[in-house]
């Protein structure tokens, strides 16, 4: 395949990579209140994504792929709140282990990585636009 | 579309192999293909991109397709496009240019 239409693409996965990526951190975020129903019950666990290289045959190169989609295994602060229907036998319910600061730093580093990438497919059309513009001289 | 462009580098280059004056004989050619059939095949697959993308346009309108396919295929439609059209005034150039001719 022609190596610009390539850079195309590769940036192509890792603009779909880092779509994901955000779209994890919103997860997170929305349901950084969300708590257990029953007493004692878990709340939301904070998610977590894996990227990994993926070797692409039709293009000959490494595009970005999602790994997987895990959780975070963290420890769940307590809070103390009795009237909640998930309160245990003291009185505590478990939060959601979600940091709103780390969270917003991973959106940060995945809209930069996303521009980045744009900034890859921009690039490579002015390339290959310039390269055109040469027959029409 | 870059190597459409070398495939037709590729063909003129051979049809100037033979046009060269040491070679005496066009018998003795090897048979290659003409430049009329590489453009009509560059053509054919410029179409196929061009319609590739209006494929992923529409899915993307059921949303069966993300945003980021569709940009990508409307950018290689786009290049498409314009290495077409540049040819095109090219070869209408070299006719205009023979038309002049003075006999």
């Amino acid at each position: 395949m022609d190596a610009i239409a390539a850079t195309m693409k590769i940036a192509s996965s890792g603009l779909q990579a880092q779509s994901v990526r955000v779209r994890m951190v919103s997860e997170n975020i929305a349901n950084a209140n969300s708590l257990g129903s029953a007493p004692g019950a878990d709340p939301y666990r904070r998610k977590t994504i894996v990227f990994q290289s993926e070797f692409d045959k039709v293009l000959g190169a490494d595009v970005v792929g999602i790994k997987k989609i895990g959780v975070d295994p963290g420890d769940f602060s307590l809070s103390y709140d009795p009237s909640h229907p998930a309160a245990d036998a003291k009185g505590y319910v478990k939060v959601p282990n979600v940091n709103p600061l780390m969270e917003m730093t991973d959106m940060r580093e995945a809209t930069r990585s996303y521009d980045a990438n744009l900034n890859m497919i921009e690039q490579a059309r002015g390339m290959a636009m310039s390269t055109i513009a040469l027959l029409e001289g | 579309m870059i190597e459409a462009l070398t495939a037709i580098a590729a063909s003129t280059a051979g049809q100037k192999v033979r046009m060269d004056p040491a070679q005496t004989a066009f018998t003795q050619d090897t048979p290659t293909v003409s430049f009329g059939d590489t453009l009509k095949a560059t053509a054919m697959k410029q179409i196929e991109t061009v319609q590739a993308s209006e494929q992923m346009t529409m899915s993307a309108m059921h949303g069966d397709a993300s945003l980021q396919e569709v940009v990508e295929a409307t950018v290689k439609a786009e290049l498409a496009v314009e290495t077409a059209l540049a040819i095109r005034n090219k070869a209408i150039d070299a006719y205009q240019e023979i038309m002049r001719m003075p006999i």
